[in-house]
């Protein structure tokens, strides 16, 4: 198992026209399932083809276990890469798409036999060894590009969002097995994704992206409890993020339109955005600073409710497990270090002891 | 009513595409007197393969069969081997720029093999390769090759980019990649575009008549047309249809195997300009 | 990709490899160290040959002749013989007509034989032979066999044969009766053969093609007086029509048959004649002429000489000496009816018991005359042949003929010193095809894309069999196009050709037409096969272009209440346009490029009245020696063609297509 590192990576497309990354420091540590996650053109694929070598930085460096492997060819990287549609040799029987690396690296044939049905029982996939890709469902055919990354024993598994093509029930069940199976791997994972919940669930280390840059690292519950970005808030977390247009003025906080007001420990003068959950907002006055408004929409998700409320000329969305009244005056409250306070231009985080 | 009517006009039309066939076919089956006899004899009265027989015991047509075989078996797979190399350096390129060097190619593709003749046979001179087997493969692979490499990229591009990534994983050598996951899967490509090349080279005149000018390398449509030498009585009509037919027959069988593909390679064929 | 770039580096060498192992194997393997030489001849009828190189080969272990029976049109085999000297592989033994000699051996491909052929051995041959076998007064060939052009006439029918053009015309009119028995039959095909009848006439009107200066006198009374009695001969039924499309062999089978009074033809026929029901009633008399002026036959005849550039010349010279010896004349002459070369021969007893009319035979080849010896001989009989069959046809009338015959062979002569662009303008035979070429296509485009359209309409109607029905449409473009030239010209063969028979049975016609030998039956011919064949190339890109409308947008049109005709105009025609763009494209390249079709069908004749552009350059590289003008003028054709392609492209791009780009 081996830590990836990038080092002032740049990489752009037709002829610099588009870019995809720019100026990437990361270090992706050893032995962990990282998560790389960011909304479609983020530049999350292309940070995975350049570790796997499908892709030639246009300057910095890649680095494998120390090394740099700028002009390594994947062939030579020791690492494997599932992708979002497995990539399976169609004209290949499943022992065949499996096994195939092994052979190609020149093991010996009964080698190969043995780690080739090890890796299927442990996949449960040991009863379609004879058939063809096409005769298999999408979980089995995702099974076996697993396998086929398995098999190789790399230093490094890459994971193309491998999980998008299944149907919702079987995603949550292969979710539950990877994350088990890697767990007692204690192998080095970069898994791309732009499902937060995906991420959430499975990873160590999260790699937040965005329009080709990493706006913050981190285990995931820190980076959800703490992020470092509006847009992190906003990417992170099942229900979105009640965003508040204001301004700062002596530590305090007026929303525009100057139906809520109340103290910070934020010394910053100017124009901010004041984030708070969903489900940090409670109907009751038991916390400090109170909001008083109309429900105007009751979206009920099981066993919960996500009411959203009218303050001024401010929508909220509440998470509560009670059943509120629709048109009804809403009594709610939330505490002031629930608040994350973000720069209204740059999007960065103000932080109280930032004095 | 209407059905009626369209059924008599596809009659007439199957009539049409197959009068001069049959009637070759005909020809060749009647004895010489039935041959040259007026008033026309339409079905012949007694079958004889005397004139076949001919043909063969005559003339050398069992060489020029062999000739043909030979030109044409060596070019498509020459065609097909340099053209699925290009095609795989096109596909690694990005689209735009492959189609531009595609359409380059194609222009060349549609200049009358006549038009042809000279430039080829001042080249092949200098090679010393006039009245060789390899210069005539030479030709005809040149000739074939933008059809071929229009083909073959085409098959290319529809396996996902991922597949082949997938292969570069897994430790395949570019050649390996080409031979072992490319050609496989565009199998059906890869054959029909062999037939169409056979098929083109097969039945290619002007540049056998030129590039191969001695007798015993004759192709079989040369061989046949030079049978005729000139005009009415001399020349041996029986004979020369009964080689028709022998040419002709392997052709239609293969066609008619493969119709539904050759459709479709030529229709792509065509469109590809 | 990089891959790609590694790959190819790492495949140089072998594909240098597999190109090596190609070539080697294409190389003939001579397993045997004898000596081949080659040479190639007609078509051995009687074994003639096979006999003189079996007794060689007894002689000359060590040494293989081996002959090779081409093509009976001895154009072709000269094309042969070019194609083998350009392609720096010449063929050992070089068997030549004689009026090849002076152009191979002024284009360097004959070794001069006079160190082996002495003075003295010259003359033990026929004098006439010898002279033609001179050029730039050394001697390049030995003659095997000699020709002379002569008369042919039946004993039994006529009592005095013909001397002078007035005594042939009054036999004709009194004892020919069309078609059972015609005047006369002779070579009226445009091939060599044609120059020899014509120049027969010529010089028997006191005419001649070339002075001692080689300035060109066919503008005369002499030849237009010889073209009109060629002319009246064919209009007042002496000979039958078809000899349009006669050569040697044609015009024997038809005078052996019974039906006609005179043969011109050379003196092989006599053998022939003497072993067929005309037995002893056939003599010969030197050709007619015109009173006062003096009869001469055209001199021909075939030589054996040594290709220039070949490893064994005294082999070689040893094959020809026995060729040319007695004995072997001897054996060509009984097995073949050659005309022995060598003057002893003609008193030779068994020759004489054998021929008994080589008494006469001899005054009339002492009575011969070569045809001009000029190094573009060849250019210049291709012209004279072409207006001689325009006269006969009737396309063209006596001096017009003389005078473009004139200007024809002198702009030629001139034509060959201007320079390319220059020679544009003078180029005769250059209009005249590019004429043809642009009548073809004009003619057989617009046929094939109508048909087409017609045939994938219905090929696209949900009819059972449809499958059956796209074969059959499919096989006329399967199938060789060269080949399929050979089916069509015996489909419209007269009189045996199925195409006339039924146009007579239908009552379309009263009686059969000379398809291939009018100029508008041939070019009629030429388009017909051509839209037979191309039709199926238009209907399979149109088929795939009904197949891509959409089905929805026919049906909401006929929902409108739109039937056929208004779905045709406004829907289907619009939505093939870029596919009968496509078609137009590659139908009109390749009908004005057309080569194998005509070439095999007709030859571009008659007259040259289906002789395009293709053919006219092919015949200026390949047998006019012409590779660079040739090469400009395809340069020019293909610009041509290119422009032709942009200006479709252009006009036939609707409004909608250029706006989606």
């Amino acid at each position: 198992m081996a830590e990836v590192e990038l080092k002032n990576v740049i990489k752009s497309f037709m002829g610099g026209k588009i870019t995809a990354l720019q100026d990437i420091n990361l270090k992706i540590p050893n032995g962990m399932f990282t998560s790389i996650l960011g909304p479609s053109g983020c530049g999350k694929t292309t940070l995975l083809r350049l570790v796997a070598g499908l892709e030639k930085p246009d300057a910095g460096e890649v680095l494998i276990r120390d090394s740099v492997v700028n002009d390594v060819s994947p062939r030579e990287r020791n690492i494997a890469m599932v992708f979002q549609n497995y990539a399976l040799y169609p004209h290949k029987r499943v022992f065949e798409n499996m096994a195939i690396g092994l052979r190609l690296r020149g093991y010996p044939e009964h080698d190969i036999k043995k780690k080739v049905v090890g890796v299927a029982r442990m996949l449960k996939i040991e009863d379609f060894m004879e058939r063809y890709p096409k005769q298999l469902s999408g979980g089995q055919q995702q099974r076996v590009a697993l396998g086929r990354a398995l098999v190789r024993e790399p230093e490094v598994f890459l994971l193309d969002e491998p999980l998008s093509n299944l149907d919702a029930q079987v995603r949550e069940v292969t979710r539950t097995e990877l994350k088990r199976l890697f767990k007692d791997l204690q192998a080095t994972v970069i898994y791309v994704t732009h499902d937060q919940t995906e991420a959430m669930m499975m990873s160590d280390f999260v790699v937040v992206m965005n329009h080709g840059t990493v706006k913050q690292t981190g285990e995931p519950i820190s980076i959800y409890n703490d992020p470092d970005h509006r847009f992190v808030a906003e990417f992170l977390g099942t229900h979105r993020i009640n965003l508040l247009h204001g301004r700062i003025e002596q530590a305090k906080f007026i929303s525009d339109d100057g139906f809520i007001v109340f103290d910070t420990k934020i010394k910053t003068q100017g124009n901010v955005l004041a984030g708070i959950r969903p489900e940090h907002i409670l109907l009751s006055t038991h916390k400090e600073i109170p909001l008083k408004g109309i429900s105007v929409l009751i979206e009920t998700i099981g066993s919960t409710h996500l009411v959203s409320v009218r303050v001024g000329e401010n929508e909220f969305k509440i998470l509560t497990a009670e059943t509120p009244n629709l048109q009804k005056q809403i009594m709610a409250s939330f505490s002031l270090h629930d608040v994350y306070f973000f720069d209204d231009q740059s999007g960065r985080r103000l932080r109280p002891d930032f004095f | 009513m209407k059905k009626i009517l369209l059924y008599i006009l596809m009659g007439l039309v199957i009539l049409y595409c197959l009068f001069p066939f049959f009637w070759t076919i005909l020809t060749a089956l009647k004895p010489s007197d039935e041959v040259f006899s007026l008033p026309v004899i339409y079905l012949p009265k007694t079958l004889s393969l005397e004139n076949s027989e001919n043909v063969f015991s005559k003339r050398p047509f069992g060489r020029y069969i062999l000739n043909s075989l030979i030109v044409a078996g060596g070019a498509t797979a020459l065609t097909l081997w340099v053209a699925s190399l290009i095609a795989f350096h096109l596909r690694s390129l990005d689209l735009k720029k492959a189609t531009r060097i595609q359409r380059g190619l194609l222009i060349g593709a549609i200049i009358p093999p006549a038009l042809l003749a000279i430039p080829f046979f001042v080249v092949l001179a200098k090679l010393m390769l006039v009245n060789h087997y390899f210069g005539l493969i030479l030709a005809y692979a040149a000739l074939n090759l933008p059809f071929a490499v229009w083909m073959l990229h085409a098959a290319f591009r529809q396996l996902p980019k991922e597949l082949d990534e997938a292969a570069l994983m897994d430790g395949f050598s570019p050649m390996g990649r080409l031979f072992k996951i490319f050609m496989p899967l565009s199998r059906p490509t890869l054959s029909i575009t062999g037939v169409l090349v056979f098929i083109f080279c097969w039945n290619e005149f002007i540049l056998a008549l030129t590039l191969m000018p001695s007798q015993l390398k004759y192709t079989v449509p040369v061989g046949i047309s030079m049978l005729s030498g000139a005009s009415v009585y001399e020349i041996p009509w029986g004979e020369i249809n009964a080689a028709v037919t022998l040419t002709t027959i392997p052709v239609i069988l293969i066609i008619a195997v493969l119709q539904r593909w050759v459709i479709e390679g030529l229709t792509t064929g065509a469109m590809k300009g | 990709m990089k891959g790609g770039n590694d790959y190819m580096k790492g495949e140089k060498k072998r594909i240098g490899l597999i190109v090596t192992l190609f070539i080697l194997l294409c190389i003939p393997v001579s397993a045997s160290s004898k000596v081949v030489l080659r040479m190639i001849g007609p078509e051995d009828i009687g074994g003639a040959w096979a006999e003189v190189i079996r007794i060689f080969h007894e002689r000359q272990p060590d040494i293989k002749i081996n002959y090779i029976s081409g093509p009976w049109s001895t154009d072709e085999r000269q094309n042969m013989y070019i194609r083998s000297f350009l392609s720096g592989d010449p063929l050992e033994l070089v068997y030549m007509d004689v009026i090849w000699t002076a152009n191979f051996a002024q284009r360097g491909w004959l070794l001069p034989l006079d160190s082996w052929f002495p003075q003295e051995e010259q003359e033990k041959f026929l004098p006439r032979d010898i002279e033609a076998s001179h050029y730039k007064k050394r001697i390049y060939r030995v003659p095997v066999r000699s020709d002379v052009g002569m008369l042919y006439y039946r004993k039994d029918l006529i009592s005095e044969p013909p001397k002078t053009w007035e005594e042939f015309e009054h036999l004709c009119r009194r004892s020919s009766s069309p078609p059972e028995l015609y005047g006369i039959v002779f070579q009226g095909m445009q091939y060599e053969g044609l120059v020899c009848n014509y120049l027969e006439y010529l010089w028997g009107a006191g005419g001649t093609v070339l002075d001692e200066k080689e300035n060109v006198c066919l503008e005369t009374r002499e030849n237009i007086e010889a073209l009109r009695f060629m002319k009246k001969i064919i209009e007042e039924d002496w000979a039958p029509r078809s000899v349009l499309t006669f050569q040697e062999q044609h015009s024997l089978e038809f005078f052996e048959k019974g039906k006609a009074l005179f043969m011109r033809n050379w003196p092989y026929a006599w053998k022939r004649l003497n072993h067929s029901p005309l037995k002893g009633k056939v003599g010969i008399v030197p050709f007619i002429r015109k009173t006062g002026q003096r009869s001469a036959g055209t001199l021909g005849g075939w030589g054996l000489g040594i290709g220039r550039g070949i490893k064994h010349p005294e082999a070689v010279w040893k094959f020809i000496e026995f060729a040319t010896s007695d004995s072997a004349q001897k054996i060509l002459h009984m097995q073949r009816g050659a005309v022995p070369t060598r003057k002893s021969l003609f008193e030779d007893t068994d020759i004489q018991r054998e021929s008994p009319h080589y008494k006469e035979l001899y005054e009339v080849l002492l009575g011969s005359r070569p045809r001009p010896v000029h190094p573009d001989y060849a250019r210049v009989s291709a012209i004279l042949q072409k207006h001689v069959s325009a006269v006969l046809v009737g396309i063209e009338r006596p001096p017009d003929a003389a005078l473009a015959m004139d200007r024809s062979v002198s702009s030629y002569i001139q034509g060959k010193k201007l320079n390319w662009f220059r020679r544009l303008a003078v180029d005769y035979d250059l209009h005249k095809t590019v004429k043809n070429t642009f009548l073809f296509t004009i003619l057989s485009v617009p046929f094939e894309l109508f048909l087409g359209l017609c045939f994938a309409l219905i090929l696209n109607a949900p009819l059972r069999g449809r499958a059956m029905n796209r074969l059959s449409v499919l096989i006329p473009w399967a199938l060789p196009t060269a080949v399929m030239a050979v089916a069509w010209q015996w489909m419209f063969n007269n009189p045996f050709g199925v195409i006339n028979d039924v146009l007579m049975r239908i009552g379309l016609i009263q009686e059969p037409l000379n398809w291939l030998s009018s100029p508008q039956g041939a070019m009629f011919a030429a388009v017909f096969a051509d839209i037979w064949k191309t039709t199926p190339f238009v209907t399979i890109i149109l088929l795939a272009g009904l197949q891509s409308i959409p089905k929805d947008l026919t049906e909401s049109l006929s929902l409108d209440g739109a039937g056929f005709p208004k779905r045709l105009l406004h829907l289907i025609l619009p939505m093939l346009i870029p596919f009968i763009r496509i078609a137009l494209i590659f139908r009109v390249i390749h009908a004005a490029g057309i080569f194998d079709l005509i070439w095999v069908l007709t030859k571009g004749g008659p007259a040259d009245s289906t002789r395009t552009l293709s053919l006219y350059i092919y015949d200026l590289a390949f047998r006019y020696d012409e590779l660079g003008y040739g090469f400009f003028l395809t340069s020019l054709f293909l610009v041509t063609l290119i422009l032709t392609s942009v200006v479709i492209i252009k006009t036939m791009t609707l409004r909608y297509e250029k706006v989606s780009k």
